[in-house]
């Protein structure tokens, strides 16, 4: 039986996934670090057939055998293949509509490849995050909370301002946010552009066409504290954030204050909570990700959005929790 | 005030009680506050009762008991919330662990050592050695310096902190391109100089000079509120093990292996001796376990969980839990630090 090796893919310079290489290499656990950008991959083969299977792909100058590997984790990031001696972006004829064709079949031709070994990946049995799985559908992640119990901010996404005033006079104070992701263009060293989360008012709508971009609009949710939770494999390690003292931070605790920041301290779910979490993970497939929460001066919990690929780090240290530790452990639980 | 709510302290702001006087170490913004004994006792009733329902006990002092309270949310170390809220609130767990055998290291150098420090480097880096600090007794020039760090090229080793001898040959500037070049230099202190002085202080680096006059590991050991560490890993280490001694492993000016060079006992010769080997020893390990609770004087002292200790000079050479003699802090009086 060969020896079960420890493959984790992650990004350039991700701390907690170094962290967490440290916990595997003093448990003296062979591991192999795909590193987005920086490792170099190679295709070897792959072999089906009726005695046997095997894949090999060769990270930076090593061969690795996939059905050598017993854990995987995906952290973030992709595994980049060089194919080095087929620049077949660059098929060039005569025909540039032939050449143009060519190289998208030959994409495709490659993306199978590609793909089949993450299939092969997320087969292995003892493993944690998805790469073909991680891209939630915010939307979609709300409906799914909903039907899980969990109180959700009132939405609404729409192109129609008339929409946009009936949803503000019901709702009285209302934000905007992404649907994808956050974004920011950084101009300069001292201008840049975001799209965060943001207070909407009047006069904000007033200035809109009467058709826009299709938005998100939310009621805003007036926080006695929010909560950032780790969900591990069935576990929460929950965060609460105290951020109402101060008004920089008060839409969005991601517009950190560095000089005074906010209070993270450790908190438990109630059971009825942390029941529904769980079940919400299970029903998105994710068995890893950061959810964000806020408690309101009601004492109700209300669901804000799941990240797969957050830092749970800044849960994990302010709380000591040792959350990279149990990574390494679980990884390591042949 | 929240006449009916109870008050708790944030998880990461701990009140610790000495003997005159108490601290709250806030974890979180790196900080101490000092306060009275009877603050604690204030914030026990208050964390269990409400104001409303604690008013008769402390009748006589309402005024202190409001006082106390304004502190608390002025400096924002707690927060109201209702008595069925606490249990969402658990104490911080201080528990410390680390994924390596020895987690830092100091390194003396003087003109007759001959250290071979590419497997000095190499070991420590394979024990998961992060920090290392290196003294230099006699002056060594920054190219000298610099050509021995140029050994830890492709290593791990996460920072390194140093102690050279001053020398009018070298400027203020050679330390900042010394620092640029080598970027795992975080802290430097030059000695033998003529004041004592900040010369860099941004980007967690700094390089300070000092008049004070070091000629060997005789001149360490100094407790001092300026050394003081209010961070969650520091106090949390300090709960349970020595915040000096602590996987440390040591390389004195012979070479020769310990503890800490200003400890006596030696367990063999770098050059003969693997550090792996020592650091696996039970005797070697035995001092990573006297924290602070057990050392007289200090196990009630209310800076006792961010104040670093120092076993190498003792108040009483005779016992091994006697105070830091470098320590000037008395805490039964409250009288030593300026």
């Amino acid at each position: 039986m060969l020896s079960m090796k420890i493959l984790i893919v992650s990004e350039n310079g991700d701390s907690i996934t170094e962290r967490i290489i440290d916990w595997l290499l003093h448990y003296n656990s062979e591991v192999i670090h795909i590193s987005d950008s920086e490792s170099k991959i190679l295709y070897d083969m792959q072999l089906i057939s009726d005695e046997n299977s095997s894949t090999i792909l060769v990270v930076d100058g090593e061969e690795v055998y996939i059905e050598e590997i017993g854990s995987y984790f995906w952290r973030r990031g992709f595994i980049n293949y060089s194919f080095e001696n087929f620049n077949f972006t660059m098929v060039k004829t005569s025909n540039v509509s032939f050449d143009m064709e060519v190289s998208k079949h030959l994409s495709r031709e490659k993306e199978v490849l590609i793909k089949n070994i993450y299939f092969q990946l997320e087969n292995i049995e003892n493993r944690l995050g998805s790469y073909l799985n991680f891209e939630e559908n915010k939307i979609d992640v709300l409906n799914k909370a909903k039907c899980v119990g969990l109180k959700i901010p009132s939405t609404i996404i729409t192109t129609n301002k008339k929409r946009l005033i009936e949803f503000k006079k019901i709702n009285g104070d209302i934000i905007s946010k992404p649907m994808h992701s956050s974004f920011t263009y950084k101009e300069s060293d001292v201008k840049s552009y975001s799209h965060l989360t943001i207070e909407v008012n009047e006069d904000d709508i007033d200035e809109q066409n009467d058709i826009f971009f299709p938005a998100l609009f939310q009621e805003k949710i007036r926080k006695k504290y929010e909560l950032r939770i780790f969900f591990l494999k069935g576990v929460c390690y929950s965060m609460a954030i105290f951020s109402q003292q101060d008004e920089q931070t008060k839409i969005d605790f991601r517009n950190y204050n560095k000089v005074k920041p906010n209070r993270m301290v450790p908190y438990i779910l109630p059971t009825d909570i942390e029941l529904k979490i769980c079940k919400l993970m299970n029903y998105l497939e994710l068995d890893n990700g950061s959810i964000d929460m806020i408690v309101t001066y009601d004492n109700n919990y209300v669901f804000l959005e799941v990240n797969p690929v957050g830092q749970f780090g800044m849960v994990s240290y302010p709380c000591n929790y040792y959350i990279e530790k149990k990574i390494a452990q679980m990884l390591m639980s042949n | 005030m929240k006449k009916n709510k109870v008050l708790l302290l944030f998880a990461n702001c701990i009140f610790v009680k000495g003997v005159c006087r108490s601290t709250i170490c806030d974890l979180q913004r790196n900080k101490y506050h000092l306060v009275p004994n009877s603050m604690g006792d204030v914030l026990q009733d208050l964390s269990n009762e409400s104001f409303d329902q604690i008013k008769s006990k402390y009748i006589d002092n309402l005024n202190v008991v409001e006082e106390y309270i304004q502190f608390i949310e002025e400096n924002e170390l707690g927060f109201w919330c209702e008595k069925s809220e606490k249990e969402f609130f658990p104490k911080l767990d201080l528990k410390w662990d680390y994924p390596a055998v020895i987690s830092n290291a100091i390194i003396d150098i003087d003109r007759n050592s001959n250290h071979p420090f590419e497997s000095i480097f190499k070991q420590l880096e394979s024990l998961g050695c992060a920090d290392i600090q290196m003294r230099f007794f006699d002056f060594f020039s920054l190219e000298e310096i610099a050509s021995i760090l140029d050994m830890l090229e492709g290593l791990k080793i996460q920072s390194i902190e140093i102690l050279c001898k001053h020398d009018n040959s070298i400027k203020n500037e050679d330390f900042l391109s010394l620092v640029k070049k080598l970027p795992r230099i975080k802290k430097i202190t030059i000695y033998d100089r003529m004041c004592d002085d900040v010369i860099a202080k941004e980007d967690g680096i700094l390089i300070i000079s000092t008049k004070n006059r070091i000629s060997s590991q005789s001149d360490c050991g100094n407790i001092c509120p300026a050394n003081f560490n209010t961070s969650l890993g520091f106090f949390s280490e300090a709960q349970t093990y020595n915040t000096c001694l602590n996987r440390k492993i040591s390389i004195d000016i012979k070479g020769e292996l310990c503890n800490c060079p200003s400890l006596n006992k030696r367990y063999g010769n770098v050059r003969n001796s693997l550090l792996k080997d020592v650091s696996d020893r039970s005797d070697f390990k035995e001092v990573y376990y006297l924290n602070k609770d057990q050392i007289e004087v200090c196990k009630e002292c209310e800076f006792r969980y961010i104040c670093i200790d120092c076993r190498a000079f003792l108040s009483d050479p005779e016992n091994k839990n006697s105070k830091p003699s470098k320590c000037s802090y008395d805490p039964y009086t409250c009288q030593g630090f300026n």
